[in-house]
């Protein structure tokens, strides 16, 4: 029977105090260093000058791999050869401080600062920029050998055999367009002549790395122990998703614009909310609003002086589904649909929301008259005229997306009215999103994404919805299953790949699609930026007409700003601004 | 989906039914076990308020588009995150002006679909297995172990998470995911029982009258395990809706517009500091219908406690 | 020996589980649409920084099972590779510096959550049936049914938003496991508190310590010697598999609360099919949790005479 008994009352003692002991012991070790002083920031008494800010956590500190922590490179912890000014207009002198291109455009000179080093005392070279470079654009390497993220080079840049190389076409480094021609002297050869090349020179894919310490530790060298930078700032201690800090890099050429003490990063995980109340509780001082956050700050009068906007930083957009229902390949049912879209509506159900008339923002396009008005009348016309009048016989939509949008919410509506076209949304996990959106669809529709707008016209015709994109989405379905096909037959190498894709594409990409490439190409090869915006003006205008990507709208992207945070100058750019230059004045 | 739900019922150890009446025929034992439990049931007044608070919500539920005063994505752009009172939307409206009395409403039906649906998706299963563990042993019993050792071990809401992944969002999908990852502690719950009552009087009786297996399964064992049964799956259909707002905050719940209990909350928590009304409807709501099956729960379990552990 | 044999096949199911638990996890997650290169690749065109042969697949070309093979072998000896989202970082370094963050607010969660059961549940069952009976349970009850992140997210608004007093968000002292804590040790106690007191109550009823009160010993005695101490034994058996659970997935609330925990590294994975991370987090998981099973059953069987007799004898 049931024998009642007692613990040893000793052991559950001595029980107690292991167990207090351990956990007192591991609360030691479980928190950050944590010698960052929180009190002190923006209008402390303190004279340290700390800026307090956000980021998403940055997966690497590599360059080379693309990751939210590129970006963090470029605002201050290396400096390229040149910079962006403080709109993100043109660019300035960095680690290079003089150069000169050719007449004919294509070979770039540029000579670096006698006194650029990096933060160990090492002198900056042109080799280490060339050994970078190299790093770069080695195929699946990255130095370390073994990363898996998308690399970084940026194609439009067009430095000669760089594509070639990274996709292992050729095969001798020499044979790339960089060259050291001496200790400060770097040569770049490009292609053609490219009015974006100095500006495509800010992307953090071209900072300079210190080969000595990458080669030392090609995994550990973005930990803050091992760290060595050429930019203002170094990193000091990094704890992964919750905090980094940044100090002054005292061996920087120019520490006299140089004005904080310490940078403060709070970082958030992927998924995090990133909830204002850290700024309301004074732990940050800077900080991205996100989503519906803006309801409670944009337009609030408590706040007007510590809100600012980069108007229509983010352009959102429909892409056309491949699908076997051919309905959509009629550019009139496109253009009907794109007429139709309610983007008005979508205007005004929050602040800071703009209509995206036209894939180039309306800040670069505006004055060249680029974008389209709604009009319901011409679109029902249009639907008409291609055979579906009130929507008669038209099949059913699709929306794929991997997020609630209220665009979506308000086509579907307001097709449903104007147009008598149903469609429906279809909200699915991120995954199945990247795989679905790029594969055959049995019913016809468009996806919906979102892209950091482009702020000059360059970036604006080559980068985001770039010709080679347009080319495909102009592919029938069936060919678009040939290329995709192409693509992923490994047993090609690289070339072959690369040139049967480009038959596919010259052979059956639409007239328009190619068209567009032509006057880019055009463009392009213009000695300068604005002698090629002529094109680029033209060129834009054709891609409008395809209506394979339809524009929904522009938004902008509000900062909250504590007073007292000076020099800040807010970029377009996904970097969004320097650190350099900031500093932070007592109230 | 919180982690505390794992709570294996079948693990709870306590005193073993000790009270055996005189061999009666199992479907009358069974039956009598019923009207007492109702008797005592009907006395627990709290267990009884939440019954009718759960049936007029279910009931609401059914009937949503009857008399909910908007379909559930209807916009009104003149009245965009209107507060609550605004004349012609009660409860005030979201983004695109939808109505959110009338999303509350719908989004209990999804919820509740999900509830039931995934706990009795997982009953069946869980009967079967259960029974056949319980009753025959042998290789319905192996298998049983092996599952729950491998389900015990495998992280539940990344199972949930994986299979809304590869199954899609639907309401079918997520019913499914969550069945999935419920099954086993009713297996094993349905398990222990049948083991407890193939030791009465009446199971022996049958048996040794020469009752096939199925029968004895089915008419003498089943009915009176049905309490234990009724008690889970009134824990368990709550577990199944919190599991779906769980999902829903992962952005894998049931796939928007239709509204969810859980996808309320998730579109209510980013306006919290600007409109809470959007999170304040369906997150009370939601407590609102955890309460009552916990209430409902406590009352079914008490009510068909032989041991006297009822208050 | 009869324990042995037991303790043999106890760990023989063990082995099995995990292989199990690892075929299943990455089956699902070969069947998951969407693979790591894609999912990076659109990361990758958001910030329009398009690049070469954007839509080019790459990395799969060793077959699945080799894959998993390889995985399955580095796992062996704690060195399963980098992760492919957080290049440069191995998974169990990733494992090793996360761990003890969500092991941590684990058990001090599951402290306090005992703290309030106990007491709670202890008294509410000695004053069965009386208004204090009536009410803590009603509190309890109701308490349970908040999700920890809604509390979560009130807890952060009122203290931090409102007040001022607490850091809303990071990892950088005590201060900030304070809210995190709350909101997880909520649900649990509300639990245990509800088992302490049914247990409390079947105890009572126990023959020995009626007999007890019979032999007319001091109510306090009795209740400290006799119900206490066997009626919070069975506490074990709920207190573990809280405290693994806590331990494995409390993402929520780190997200929360910006707490660099295990649980939001594994939705990650999960999310952008970190193959390696995912595995090795997953296999993490199931250690830490059968693990917390055996003790529990263990303990449970060392703390009850009756179960060691039973477990004896079979």
């Amino acid at each position: 029977m049931a024998v009642p008994h007692t613990m040893p009352k000793r052991s559950v003692q001595a029980a107690a105090v292991v167990a207090t002991a351990a956990l007192a012991l591991s609360a030691c070790s479980i928190f950050g260093d944590g010698d960052t002083d929180p009190t002190v920031g923006a209008g402390g008494e303190n004279d340290a000058q700390v800026l307090r800010t956000t980021w998403s956590n940055p997966e690497s500190l590599d360059p080379h791999v693309i990751s939210n922590g590129i970006w963090i490179d470029q605002q201050g912890l290396f400096e390229g050869l040149v910079v962006q000014n403080s709109t993100g207009s043109d660019v300035e002198a960095g680690t290079a401080d003089e150069w000169e291109v050719s007449e004919d455009g294509t070979v770039w000179t540029f000579h670096l600062r006698d006194d650029a080093s990096w933060s160990n005392g090492d002198a900056v070279t042109a080799q280490d920029f060339l050994w970078t470079y190299e790093r770069l654009l080695t195929p699946g390497g990255s130095g370390a050998g073994n990363t898996t993220g998308a690399n970084s080079y940026q194609v439009a840049l067009g430095i000669a055999n760089a594509s070639e190389f990274l996709a292992g076409t050729v095969t001798d480094f020499a044979e790339v367009g960089i060259e050291a021609s001496a200790d400060d002297q770097l040569v770049f050869t490009l292609d053609a002549p490219n009015p974006g090349f100095l500006l495509g020179l800010t992307h953090p894919s071209m900072l300079p790395l210190h080969p000595a310490t990458l080669e030392e530790f090609p995994q550990e060298w973005t930990e803050p122990e091992n760290w060595v930078s050429n930019g203002p700032f170094v990193l000091d201690e990094w704890q992964r998703n919750v905090e980094m800090t940044l100090v002054p890099n005292e061996n920087y050429w120019d520490t006299e614009n140089v004005h904080l003490d310490e940078v403060e990063i709070q970082l958030y995980a992927s998924g995090e909310p990133v909830s204002p109340v850290a700024y309301d509780n004074d732990e940050v001082d800077l900080m991205q609003l996100v989503g519906e956050d803006v309801f409670s700050y944009v337009d609030n009068p408590e706040f007007t002086d510590q809100i600012r906007a980069v108007e229509q930083r983010n352009i959102t957009y429909l892409a056309l589904l491949r699908s076997t229902n051919p309905v959509l390949e009629d550019v009139r049912v496109r253009e009907a649909l794109s007429l139709a879209l309610g983007r008005e509506i979508v205007a005004g159900l929050q602040p800071g929301v703009a209509v995206a008339r036209s894939l180039v923002p309306e800040y670069l396009g505006a004055e060249h008259g680029l974008g389209q008005d709604e009009d319901i009348a011409r679109a029902q016309e249009l639907l008409a005229d291609a055979g579906y009048h009130d929507g008669e016989g038209f099949p059913e939509l699709m929306l794929l997306t991997e997020a609630p949008r209220p665009e979506l919410d308000v086509a579907v509506d307001q097709w449903a009215e104007n147009l008598g076209v149903t469609a429906t949304v279809n909200n699915v996990e991120r995954g199945v999103y990247v795989e679905e959106r790029w594969s055959i669809q049995d019913t016809p529709g468009f996806y919906s994404g979102s892209f950091i707008t482009r702020t000059n016209w360059n970036d604006a015709i080559n980068t985001t919805f770039n010709p080679r994109t347009m080319e495909e989405f102009s592919l029938p379905a069936e060919v678009w299953e040939e290329y995709q096909e192409v693509q992923a037959d490994e047993d090609l190498d690289p070339g072959e790949r690369a040139s049967q894709l480009q038959a596919l594409r010259d052979a059956h990409a639409s007239a328009g699609a190619q068209e567009f490439t032509a006057l880019a190409a055009e463009g392009s090869s213009q000695p300068d930026l604005e002698a090629a915006t002529g094109y680029f003006v033209d060129a834009a205008e054709v891609r409008d007409d395809l209506y394979l990507y339809l524009p929904v709208t522009l938004i902008d992207a509000n900062y909250l700003v504590r007073p007292g945070v000076e020099g800040l100058n807010l970029r377009g750019t996904p970097d969004v601004y320097y650190f350099k230059g900031v500093s932070i004045t007592g109230e | 989906m919180t982690e505390t739900d794992r709570i294996d019922p079948a693990e709870r150890p306590g005193p073993p039914d000790s009270s055996e009446p005189a061999a009666t025929a199992g479907a009358a034992q069974a039956q009598s076990q019923f009207r007492r439990a109702w008797t005592r049931f009907r006395r627990n007044k709290l267990a009884l308020a939440s019954l009718v608070i759960l049936a007029a919500l279910i009931v609401v539920a059914m009937i949503a588009p009857l008399i909910a005063p908007y379909g559930f994505e209807e916009p009104d752009y003149e009245n965009t995150l209107a507060g609550p009172g605004t004349a012609g939307h009660l409860l005030g409206t979201d983004l695109l002006g939808r109505d959110l009395l009338s999303r509350l409403i719908y989004s209990l039906r999804t919820s509740f679909l999900v509830g039931f649906g995934a706990e009795l998706a997982a009953l069946l299963v869980a009967i079967v297995i259960g029974l056949m563990a319980g009753y025959r042993g042998g290789r319905a019993e192996q298998l049983l172990m092996a599952v729950t050792d491998v389900m015990f071990a495998f992280p539940t809401y990344l199972f949930a998470v994986l299979m809304v992944a590869v199954l899609g969002r639907s309401v079918g999908a997520v019913i499914l995911a969550i069945a999935i990852a419920s099954w086993v502690n009713m297996a094993r719950l349905t398990r222990a029982q049948t083991l407890t009552l193939m030791q009465r009087d009446f199971v022996e009786a049958a048996r040794a009258m020469g009752a096939p297996g199925v029968t004895i399964a089915v008419r003498y064992v089943l009915p009176n395990a049905v309490g234990p049964l009724l008690v889970a799956v009134s824990f368990g259909i709550p577990a199944a809706i919190t599991a779906e707002a769980g999902l829903a905050l992962l952005g894998l719940g049931v796939q928007p517009p239709t509204p969810s209990l859980g996808g309320m909350i998730q579109d209510g928590i980013s306006y919290v500091t600007s409109y809470p009304n959007m999170l304040v409807w369906p997150a009370v709501m939601l407590a609102v219908v955890l309460l009552a099956f916990t209430w409902l729960g406590d009352g079914i379990r008490d009510a068909f406690d032989t041991t006297g552990t009822r208050r | 020996m009869n324990l042995a044999v037991f303790a043999v096949r106890r760990v023989a199911r063990l082995v099995l589980s995990l292989i199990a638990v690892s075929i299943i996890a990455f089956g699902l997650l070969q069947l998951a649409p969407g693979s790591f290169a894609d999912i990076s690749n659109l990361a990758a065109e958001e910030s329009s920084t398009v690049t070469a042969e954007m839509q080019q697949r790459y990395g799969d070309e060793v077959p699945v099972w080799q894959q998993y093979l390889g995985f399955m072998k580095g796992a062996l000896t704690w060195d399963m590779g980098p992760s492919y989202k957080y290049t440069g970082q191995n998974v169990e370094d990733i494992i090793a510096t996360s761990f003890p963050v969500s092991a941590t607010l684990a058990v001090v969660a599951v402290i306090i959550a005992l703290c309030i059961a106990i007491p709670v549940g202890v008294f509410s069952a000695l004053r069965q049936n009386t208004p204090w009976d009536y009410g803590s349970m009603f509190a309890v009850t109701i308490w349970h049914s908040l999700p920890p992140y809604l509390v979560g997210t009130f807890l952060m608004l009122l203290l931090s938003g409102t007040w001022h007093v607490l850091p809303s968000r990071g990892w950088s002292g005590p201060e900030n496991m304070i809210m995190p804590v709350i909101a997880l040790a909520l649900g649990p106690a509300a639990v245990m508190t509800r088992y302490v007191r049914s247990s409390v109550l079947e105890t009572l009823r126990e023959e020995y310590v009626t007999a007890a009160f019979a032999k007319g010993g001091a109510r306090r005695l009795v209740i400290r010697r006799y119900v206490l101490r066997n009626s919070l034994i069975p506490l074990v058996t709920v207190a573990g598999p809280v405290l693994a659970n806590l331990m494995t997935g409390t993402v929520f609330i780190e997200w929360i609360f910006g707490i660099p925990g295990l649980g939001q590294y594994f939705t990650d994975a999960a999310a952008s099919r970190d193959m390696p991370l995912l595995m090795g987090t997953t296999l993490f998981f199931a250690v830490i949790l059968m693990v917390t099973n055996l003790v529990v059953d263990l303990l449970y069987g060392f703390l009850d005479p009756r179960i060691r007799a039973t477990a004896g004898a079979r």
